[in-house]
């Protein structure tokens, strides 16, 4: 194959990145994971769990770093969660979580060399501005391969999920009303809104704000302009992220992106992820 | 409608003078501390808990990591969190206290309480970790407390800003630099290599911003301009109507006592926050 231009990062290596990291949530063994080292519930070990990375963040923190969680919601898991369980065993049970809901899939996949090839890229990633990918890059990895890819995949994850959230954060859109059209935008479910713990009245003023904007029309539906802000929201996230990873670590990750593809296509098989 | 710059001025004024007390290495060198670095990077970071060097590096914007690393993880076995978070707070409250004689201070702290109170704090990390801090039981602490919820606001909304434009922290101090915001030591102030900063100019090039000799251009002047108009928008953004107008009614209070500060040299300038006097 010719050398025909610049080595790119396509969407499918970060949907794979994305689906190798969130299995952890989507794992049916999560809760009583979590629950073993002393959380409460889903919602405690999910926002203990990625919260961790952090240290032990106050609920503010988090609302500031996940984005798009009513706050309420939050502070009923937080600061309790680092009271109930210690921060080390929360880890420590999330790599082990991680590790057996993504072994299966790596049947026939070469998880060496997609480690090393992860791993060698993180350090060309541009961390100012993305604290949760920070965080996670802080943390002690594992001395084994099937750690290393899901640590280098989190780390992916949360660095484009925080060039997205600078990208929200400066078009001035809180919580709510990024939310709010996503839904509108087909991208997110319908029970997002209690997902994400938002009151009727806070969605419906949400709304409103977007139906001001000409983004949503009288009955909610998104309107063309919407359409286009929210694709252009998309592409800013591409070029923000992009704009933060350097030309070797691309060529890393793009030695390696399709055994990525490869693997989170295998977990998707494997039933884990509703998708 | 954006909050007035002297609000903003006065507030990065309020917020400083913990940065620029005269003693403020010896302060933090009583608890365990080394040296002015590993002061400032601690007090500022201790909100988080005892955050690790990356993420310090990720949240503070535009300093190198390998200055980070100079300073954590090793301040946190050096010093209690406990320890350096209640130092800060002293240091503010006698360097403050005589900018604030004679001034309504309850109603100073009240205001400024209040608007803390309605901003929207998703996305802006550094200003929330601030708030989930328990608020001192004293008017100058409260002021001091509250006017740093509200620093770190602006500062979050302008990492947001940056890191959505693609600008990378080397690239953002060599565009401040070229447009005089702050002198030509910024770089080694943030702690950046002569090879790390070239390669940043060298970015600032690609996109017409600076020109062959470093020079800011037309282009990158009013690249920098948008930058901080857009802060200011996505500040507004985040405030709701009671905090807009606790805002506008507190912003001659604050201005004055912000003045003085400067009059004192409790807050010298220019410095490298490439924040104006009020």
């Amino acid at each position: 194959m010719g050398h025909t231009g610049p080595v790119i990062l396509r969407r499918s290596f970060w949907h794979a990145v994305e689906t190798i990291h969130h299995v952890v949530y989507l794992s049916p063994a999560a809760r009583a994971t979590y629950e073993a080292v002393g959380l409460k519930g889903t919602w405690m070990g999910y926002f203990a769990s990625r919260a961790a990375v952090l240290g032990t963040p106050g609920p503010e923190v988090v609302v500031a770093t996940f984005h798009g969680f009513a706050p309420r919601m939050v502070h009923r898991a937080l600061p309790d969660a680092w009271s109930l369980a210690a921060r080390d065993d929360i880890l420590e049970a999330r790599w082990a979580l991680a590790r057996e809901t993504i072994a299966p899939a790596f049947e026939g996949v070469d998880v060496t060399a997609l480690a090393a090839g992860l791993q060698a890229g993180l350090p060309g990633l541009e961390l100012a501005g993305r604290p949760l990918a920070a965080g996670n890059l802080g943390l002690t990895v594992p001395d084994d391969d099937l750690a290393a890819v899901w640590h280098a995949a989190s780390v992916l994850r949360e660095f484009r999920g925080d060039s997205h959230l600078a990208v929200l954060t400066g078009a001035g859109f809180d919580g709510v009303t990024s939310n709010v059209l996503a839904v509108a935008a087909g991208l997110a479910m319908d029970g997002q809104q209690q997902l994400r713990g938002w009151t009727d009245e806070e969605w419906e003023a949400a709304a409103a704000g977007l139906r001001g904007r000409g983004w949503l029309d009288a009955d909610n539906t998104i309107t063309d302009a919407g359409m286009v802000a929210r694709t252009q929201l998309e592409s800013a996230t591409d070029r923000a992220t992009s704009a933060g990873i350097s030309r070797e670590a691309v060529e890393h990750f793009a030695s390696v992106a399709d055994l990525a593809v490869t693997a989170s296509k295998q977990l998707v098989a494997l039933g884990i992820d509703p998708r | 409608m954006t909050q007035s710059r002297s609000f903003w001025r006065a507030v990065e004024a309020i917020h400083d003078v913990v940065y620029f007390a005269a003693d403020v290495s010896e302060r933090y060198g009583a608890i365990g501390l080394k040296g002015y670095w590993m002061g400032y990077t601690a007090s500022r970071s201790a909100a988080l808990g005892t955050p690790s060097p990356t993420l310090v590096t990720a949240l503070f914007h535009g300093f190198a990591p390998a200055i980070v690393e100079r300073a954590l993880p090793d301040a946190w076995r050096l010093a209690s969190r406990d320890d350096v978070l209640a130092t800060r707070l002293e240091l503010a409250r006698e360097t403050l206290a005589p900018a604030l004689e004679g001034a309504d201070t309850a109603r100073i702290a009240r205001e400024l309480g209040r608007v803390t109170d309605g901003l929207d704090y998703a996305g802006k990390p550094l200003a929330a970790a601030h708030r989930d801090l328990p608020v001192p039981d004293d008017d100058i602490g409260r002021i001091w407390h509250f006017a740093t919820v509200v620093r770190e606001y602006r500062g979050d909304c302008h990492v947001a800003v940056l890191t959505a434009a693609g600008l990378d922290g080397a690239a953002a101090n060599a565009l401040s630099v070229a447009a005089g915001l702050v002198p030509p030591e910024q770089r080694t102030v943030r702690g950046w290599t002569e090879d790390e900063w070239s390669a940043a100019v060298g970015r600032l090039g690609t996109r017409g911003w600076v020109d062959p000799a470093g020079a800011l251009t037309d282009t990158g002047r009013s690249a920098r301009a948008q930058i901080e108009d857009t802060t200011d928008r996505v500040c507004a953004a985040g405030f709701d109507q009671e905090s807009t107008g606790r805002a506008i009614t507190i912003e001659d209070a604050i201005v004055a006592v912000a003045h003085r500060i400067g009059a004192a040299g409790a807050v010298p300038y220019p410095n490298p926050t490439g924040v104006p006097a009020p």
